[in-house]
This record gives C-alpha cells, structure tokens and sequence, in this order.
C-alpha cells in the first residue's frame, strides 16, 4: 500500500530545481506530527470509502485460473515502461535544447542535465497513483491486449480470493476487499498491478530518500537504510505502519521489494546498479548535450523484466498480517482451501509439484533481494504460507508423495530458482518424462558449471527432448552464450532442428542475444534456415525489431528478400511491425 | 378492467416468464455450448488475419507469447477461453477450447483440439478430442474435424485415472507428445504415452463431422 504522491511545485520545476515536498517529510524521521497522521488516517479512510482504488490495494496469487495459462507481458511491460521513458528523455531534451545559448550550454543547461532532473522527468510521465492502477487494469482487460495474447490470461481476477472470509467483513481490512487488484505474468513471475505502483511511486520516493541522504554526506550504506526506512522503517507512513498494518492489517513483503526495486530502476536511469545480483549499464547515456537511451534498451527489448522477480509473488513470498486480530487465522483458511490447485500450479524444473521444501526454500530466498536487505517482515516458521499450511501431516489437503510425479494438471510455471551445486544426472534416470537429460536442464537453466562437468562426462551433447529440442536450442533460447559456445566446442549441431523446424539460431535471435548468434554463425549454422513456415532468422530480427542481430545476420550474408511460405519477407515483416531501425538496415543492405 | 384485457395481460405475463426462462436456460447452459471449436475456427481466423496479416507464420509468435520459463515453450498451440468474468452466474459452466498444432502439410496445419468443460466451481474435464485439418489461405479458413471418438477420448484420459496430482483435467498436459504421420490421404495423430490414436481422411468427406 502507499499513499503519498505529489508533483512538483510548477515554480520550481520551472526553475530547473524540481522539488517534491513530500519528500522533504519523508526523510525527517520526526517530520509528521501527531495530527499530521491524523489528517492521514482519515484522509485515507475518507478516500477509501469514497473510491474503488486509490489507497489500499491488495492482490492474490494464491486463487490461481487452474487449467489456464497465462500470457507472458514481457515485452508488453517493457513497451508501457519504455514510452514513459522517453516522454521525460525527449521533454528533458527538449528544454535542454530551448537552454542553450549559441549552442553553448548555460548554467541552467547543467541543471537540465543532471541526473535528479531526469529522473524527476521519467518520473512524471507515468499516471498519478490515483489512477495508476485503474490505467493498468483497463489496460489488461482491452480487447486490444486480449487479441494480442488469444486465450491467454491477460489479468487474473478471482472472483473468490482469501480476502473473502466472512470475518474480515467486520474487520478494517474489508475496506481491501474493494481495492483487489488483478494477477498478470512477467516472464514467469506472477504479480498483481499493485507492485508496479509500489515499484514507480515508492521506488521514486526511495530514490529521493536516497539522493537526498547522499547529498547530506550520508554514507552509501546509511542512505540505503534510510530509502529501505520509508517502506519498511518506524515512518509513520510506512508499509509496517499507518499504510500496511493499521489500514489493512497486512504488511506485504511483496510491496516492500517492489518499493526496492523501483529505486534501482531510478537509479539506474543514469547509473550503473547491481540487479539481481549483477551489474546493469544505466539504460540512458548523455549524447553530447542530450540524453538517449544506452543500445540495450529498445521499446522491444525486454530490458524491463530483470526489474521483475518473484519476490513480488505474495505466495510465494508471503505477507506477514497483524497479530491478535485473527487475521492470519481468516486467511490461512481461504488458503488451505486453495491448496491443492496452488501446489499443482507452481512446478520445479522437470514440471514437478513444488514439494513442502520447495515452498520453503523459495520462501527463505526471497526474504533477501539477492543478499540484499529490503526490509522483509515476519518470521517464515509462523507466517501464514503454503509450507506451513498445505503439507500439514494430518491436513486433508495433505499432498502423497506421487504428487512429485510428473503428470499434472497446471499449464504454467513458476520460474524456478535454479539449484546453486552442481549435480549429475541420476544413473537411473537419465532422461526425464519429456526426454530431457541432466545436461539439457542445465543448459536451460544457466548453469554453466555443472554443464561443464556434464560434457566433461562425455554426456551426449544433442540428445533431443520430446520437441526434438537440443541443450543448444535450450541454451539459445534462453540467451545463455557462454553455454552457447561450451556446448559448440563439444561438437553440438549448430543446424539441429525442433518440431517446427527452428534451428538455435531462430531461437537466439528471436532472443535478441546476439553473442549466441555470433557464435552460432561462426560454427556454421545455416543463416538461411527455414522453418516449417519458411521463416528464417532474418524473419523473427524483422518482427522483433532487433537491430544489432538483423546487422550480425545481415553481415553474414542472409536472404534480405527471403519469403516464408506464404510470401512475406523480413523487410516486410519489419515494416508491419514499424521498425524502422530494422527495416532501414534491411534496405540498406550493400 | 375486461375479460380481454385480463386475457392480453396474462399473455404478455407468460411470454416475459418465457423469456426469463429462456435467458436462463441460455445461461445455464453455457455459450461453450454453442460449438466451441467454431469459437476456436473464428478466433483462429481474427488472429491469422489482423494479428498477421493473414500470414499465418503469425501462429509461430502464439509460442512467444507465453513465458520462456514454461516447460514446453516450443510448443505452439492456439486456445480460445469462453466467456468468464464478474456477472456470470456461478452455475454457468464454461467450456475451452485448446489447439496444438501437431505439423504441417502442403497447405494443411493439423491441430489437435480439446475441448475442456470448465464449471466455475468444480473439476475441470476434457470432454472431446479432435483432429483438425485447416487450410488457412488469405481471410478465408477452412477446418475439418475428425469424427468424435468416444474410445480415444477414454484412453487418452485413463492414463491418468490412477495419478492422485491430476486435480483438474486439462489439455494438453505437461508432458503429452503427440506424433502426426500424413500419408496416403491420411492424417493419423497419436499420442505417445495413451496409444490413443484420431484420424481424418484428407480426401473423403464422409469421415468429416462438420
């Protein structure tokens, strides 16, 4: 939950020197008197009972659509977030431009310049936080999103969630049960559209928080601390305070990460910032006197997702709720009625249920992001989560032990953490139900390490899935080229084909990693390739708008006028999709 | 107020209930009921035909749009979900249609249909199992289905009847591999696990249920 947003005062914007008020309060631990949080407390309740959504918004992840599956938004997420993006990229730029004098910067373009001001600008592009979450929900609903994704779920409402025992009618937190907010699927991970209003309006007062300890001569630890403390510090309002656990009775870890990794995502507008665990370059550079975006961030690129994690699933990474209110035991029961769908649908690797140690291990994960602390609330071993209450011994919801089989009935997946050692494949089971050997998963997975103890081990380096998948398509797809080329040294056919006809290097294309296509190329994959379509690698750069390997695929000599089976070509494909940089590279062919 | 009047007024009374009732009845049974696969052929078509143009190597892109984290992303498959959403009575039961497409040949695409009976509160079930033969040229889409097969559907679903993780029945499952073999003006389609097997004349009418 969250509560506060304020623009800038237009004087000061004006002025160069954006200023956010609110801001100033947040980072006086002591800055709200008493009455200030007062006016608060019913300020929000006022607004609450006036409006379906704009103060406290829950979600569910437990009350899954069993038999459907989901859309994955990737690529839409990044697109939304990309536009905004450049609005502030071209309205910093524009006032940039009306700063300069003779061509010359001036003092008031080395404002314009800075990172506060650009990151303020990025800011104030997306909806305010009244309607933010309205704007996106309308937006997953559309028919045009729905046709973009047939039969796939968009956004999952349950119409039953575990915020509907009767208890909880008379409890303050009935005032959530008009605030729900609907689940939708990043790149395998589940969340409700509350976390990106956490992630854009809490992550920029993080920011703030942030910038402004640093510009006070805090340390870099002291100024995370005290961005951590607005979400998940003694504010009076914090998540663990007035906003979570008095207003609903429920304080989400799920929020608290987002609220995390909103900040990164401001910081690394100009900064480079370790995201899961690894360095991202910032995703804008200056460009002589302007801002542009840095070569890895495309309307189409996927660059957003890295932002997205599982942490901001509350079943996976539970909420802790208010103590001696009864609630936990309310929503424990909703929960354990959903258990059996809930462990059918989050499988391991091999498409396993998740065991009770599965549950246990992600959840213990994700009380850190990635080693670092965000300020997770509760204690695992009496929180309210599918561990504790779906594998009781004498619960009737108890799963048997051949629920580990195989077979079930889920069509989507949790992204899985992979398993940090090594491990070589059961002698008894070399390949599992869909034909998969050790050495496939772990190519999938990213696991260079053990894939490198398995082709010491002279395992098979092509044997195929069920889909005629090889470790190299899976390694491909995936965008894992370190892999890529252990598993090219080792003598892996760079021209095997799946079901469809699609070679590694469709997949490392459609991909967008052009060091697998790179080295795919140099081991003699065939540029051309056709799939049963007639679609070669050049089709799917085409499609996706993606320059950097449209120009690798050019340069290797690829068909520019190719047609797949039912005449379409890749400059086609590219203007359909309007791509320009693509198409421009396709006619510019030499 | 006359005889007459009592009579037209008792006449509108029955009509207005037979409406109602009839409005129900259209409820309770469902719009899955009204021919799904239809609902799957035209949203097929919307999506061949706005999406990609009417190329349908847009049916490549239905694998993309799901996560590359699912187990099968490789696989394509096209679905159609019935309507479902606030407002529906909760005795209304749904029915999906799920197609995977198991190959091509000249200008056919083969899928292998599932039609899922989904109650808003209860255990989902594949009810029908079919092969579909679509030729999908410019706006104009044509499929022809497999007669049904009772004894198929059967064997297909018993390979699961002992499995205690299968809560919901759906199509396809997790680990279904389905093989197309096209020869002689045949299209047979088995599944791997089941030997359950459907088939469809490429060339005689008759075998067509549609």
């Amino acid at each position: 939950m969250y509560l506060f947003q304020s623009k800038p005062d237009k004087a000061d914007w004006n002025s160069g020197v954006p200023v956010v008020n609110i801001h100033k309060h947040v980072l006086r631990s002591k800055c709200l008197s008493s009455r200030h949080a007062r006016c608060a407390v019913i300020l929000a309740t006022v607004l609450t009972g006036l409006s379906p959504r704009g103060l406290g918004h829950e979600t569910d992840q437990y009350s899954v659509p069993t038999g459907r599956e989901f859309a994955d938004l990737r690529l839409w997420l990044s697109e939304y977030m990309y536009d905004a993006i450049e609005k502030g990229v071209n309205k910093t730029n524009k006032r940039i431009a009306g700063s300069l004098k003779h061509g010359q910067p001036t003092a008031r373009t080395l404002e314009l310049q800075s990172p506060k001001t650009i990151v303020t600008a990025v800011y104030f592009q997306f909806p305010s936080f009244v309607i933010h979450t309205d704007d996106l929900e309308q937006k997953l609903a559309s028919a045009k999103l729905k046709s973009r994704y047939p039969g796939l779920v968009t956004g999952h409402l349950p119409p039953l969630w575990i915020y509907h025992h009767p208890a909880l009618m008379v409890d303050i937190t009935k005032f959530a049960r008009w605030l729900r907010t609907s689940t939708l699927m990043v790149n395998g991970t589940y969340f409700g559209t509350d976390k990106i209003l956490h992630f854009v309006h809490v992550g920029y007062i993080y920011h703030q928080a942030y910038q402004t300890s640093l510009d006070q001569g805090c340390s870099e630890g002291e100024a995370v601390r005290r961005a951590v403390e607005v979400g998940a510090g003694a504010h009076p309002l914090a998540e663990t305070r007035i906003l979570g656990f008095i207003a609903t009775g429920v304080i989400s870890n799920g929020d608290l990460v987002a609220d995390y990794a909103g900040w990164k995502f401001f910081r690394n507008l100009t900064e480079s910032v370790r995201i899961k665990g690894e360095m991202r370059p910032p995703m804008l550079v200056r460009d002589g006197e302007y801002y542009r975006f840095n070569t890895h961030v495309r309307r189409n690129s996927d660059f957003f997702s890295v932002f997205v994690s599982d942490h901001w699933n509350e079943s996976l990474n539970p909420s802790e709720y208010a103590a001696g209110t009864g609630i936990s035991v309310w929503i424990g029961e909703e929960i354990r009625k959903r258990c059996p769908d809930i462990i059918n649908w989050y499988r391991d690797d091999q498409g396993r249920p998740f065991t009770k140690e599965d549950f246990e291990r992600v959840a213990r994960e994700l009380t850190t992001y990635y080693g670092e602390d965000y300020g997770h609330q509760g204690n695992l071993e009496e929180m309210t989560t599918v561990a504790n209450l779906c594998f009781e011994s004498d619960s009737v919801h108890k799963v048997s032990a051949s629920a580990k089989a195989l077979r079930g009935a889920g069509t989507s997946f949790a992204r899985v953490a992979a398993p940090s050692t090594p491990h070589a494949t059961p002698p008894d089971n070399p390949r599992d139900a869909l034909g998969r050997t050790a050495l496939w998963r772990a190519a999938r997975a990213g696991r260079l390490e053990e894939v490198e103890l398995l082709l010491a081990e002279k395992q098979d380096v092509d044997t195929p899935d069920v889909d005629a998948e090889t470790p190299l398509h899976a390694a491909s797809r995936a965008g894992h080229a370190a892999i890529v080329g252990a598993l090219l040294q080792h003598g892996a056919s760079a021209n095997a084909r799946n079901v469809h006809g699609l070679t590694p290097l469709h997949l490392a294309t459609q991909n967008g990693c052009v060091k697998a296509l790179q080295l795919l190329l140099q081991s003699g994959a065939d540029v051309d390739a056709q799939d049963h379509f007639g679609c070669t690698p050049l089709h799917d750069a085409g499609a996706r708008g993606n320059g950097p390997a449209a120009a690798a695929l050019v340069k290797a000599a690829a068909s520019v006028n190719a047609p797949d089976r039912f005449g379409t070509t890749p400059l086609q494909r590219a203007a359909r999709a309007g791509h320009v940089e693509v198409e421009r590279i396709l006619r510019n062919k030499p | 107020m006359n005889r007459s009047s009592l009579r037209r007024l008792h006449s509108q009374n029955i009509r207005v209930a037979a409406a109602l009732m009839g409005t129900l009845l259209l409820f309770s049974v469902g719009c899955g009921n009204a021919r799904p696969i239809d609902r799957w052929q035209k949203r097929l078509t919307a999506f061949i035909v706005h999406q990609g143009h009417k190329d349908p190597s847009v049916l490549r892109e239905s694998a993309e749009l799901r996560s590359p984290q699912s187990l099968r992303p490789s696989q394509i498959r096209f679905s159609e979900i019935d309507i479902a959403g606030p407002g529906i009575p909760p005795f209304v039961t749904m029915r999906d249609v799920h197609g995977v497409l198991l190959g091509q040949e000249k200008d056919r695409f083969f899928f292998l249909l599932g039609v899922v009976r989904r109650p808003q509160n209860g255990r989902m079930q594949v009810e029908d199992l079919r092969l579909a033969a679509c030729t999908l040229h410019g706006e104009v889409h044509q499929c022809r289905l497999s007669a049904p097969d009772p004894q198929a559907l059967e064997q297909y679903l018993s390979a699961d009847a002992t499995n205690p993780s299968v809560i919901h029945r759906t199509f396809p499952m997790l680990d279904d591999n389905f093989r197309l073999e096209v020869r002689g003006g045949l299209a047979v389609a088995r599944d791997e696990r089941s030997a359950a097997v459907w088939r469809i004349s490429l060339h005689d009418a008759s075998l067509a249920s549609r």
